[in-house]
């Protein structure tokens, strides 16, 4: 019986939980003299990005193009969304995209794309009919 | 809006992405749980890892996070916290600390993760915690460690000399 769970919510009434940091051991390091360090997973250190932006067209037939890429990557599942100033899109990125993961400088996929009105994406232009 | 056909001129597209890319890891290992912060505020707060989709374990790759948002590539920190009961030792803790001959300054500590001493045959140190009050305490043993099978453990934790 897990008596913990049963008491816990009135010792917590009366001693109430607290935000508390912890550092996770991960082994140790061993520095050029020889000597050995504890290592842990926090507060760690790391270089890294979300979501991105690319300069990109799309076709007729609703293959987004990325031509490059000015920051980040592109994922599955990402919303993508951009306008020429005159049509524009927002989608979510489907599930198969050619190379995804790192940054790459071109990027493939299959999407339907909408003229919506460009100032839901804070466009400059106003919208137009297509000729 | 309605779906058409068309063709989009060359622009700038933005992703909104819930999937963090680490490019590097510096120091420490990047794992579920963890919150990310940056020191340019482009990271919305409170911004947590829930999951790895790819790389090496705690490493460079891709994780899942809790929030989308675009982020250009930066430094960025990691931290976990956890909600945690802080007591006294009971009788039987005192007994048991004796009989261990520790000495020092302890506390138990129940909180919902695995929380881990030290593990010489793996050369595992143990975990650290730090209070609220910003001070540093060393996981000495796991008392009841039912992580495994009631998802709680109790642990005693001495106070340490810094960090």
């Amino acid at each position: 019986m897990n008596l913990h769970q049963l008491v816990s919510s009135a010792i917590g009434a009366v001693n109430p939980n607290q935000f508390v940091e912890l550092r996770q051991g991960i082994g140790n390091t061993k520095a050029p003299d020889g000597t050995t360090q504890p290592a842990y997973a926090t507060p760690g250190s790391i270089t890294a990005s979300i979501g991105g932006t690319f300069q990109a067209s799309c076709d007729e037939t609703g293959i987004l193009t990325v031509i490059s890429v000015i920051t980040g990557s592109l994922q599955s599942g990402d919303i993508i969304s951009g306008t020429d100033g005159i049509n524009a899109f927002r989608r979510v990125a489907p599930s198969s995209i050619k190379s995804s993961g790192q940054p790459a400088t071109l990027a493939l996929i299959s999407l339907i794309w909408f003229r919506s009105p460009a100032r839901s994406l804070n466009a400059t232009s106003p919208p137009s009919a297509r000729s | 809006m309605v779906p058409f056909p068309g063709a989009l001129a060359q622009c700038d597209v933005t992703a909104l992405s819930t999937v963090l890319n680490a490019s590097d890891v510096a120091s420490g290992k990047l794992a579920i749980g963890q919150t990310l912060a940056d020191t340019t505020s482009a990271l919305a707060v409170g911004t947590m890892i829930t999951g790895q989709i790819s790389g090496p374990t705690g490493g460079a790759g891709l994780y899942s996070l809790t929030q989308q948002q675009t982020v250009a590539s930066e430094a960025m920190t990691t931290s976990l916290t956890i909600l945690a009961q802080i007591q006294a030792q009971s009788a039987s803790d005192l007994r048991h600390t004796d009989y261990l001959n520790l000495q020092g300054s302890h506390r138990v500590l129940y909180a919902s993760l695995d929380i881990k001493g030290i593990v010489r045959v793996t050369l595992r140190g143990g975990d650290l915690v730090v209070l609220p009050d910003g001070s540093v305490w060393l996981v000495e043993q796991p008392v009841e460690p039912w992580f495994s099978s009631a998802g709680w453990v109790k642990i005693l934790i001495t106070a340490q000399d810094g960090s």
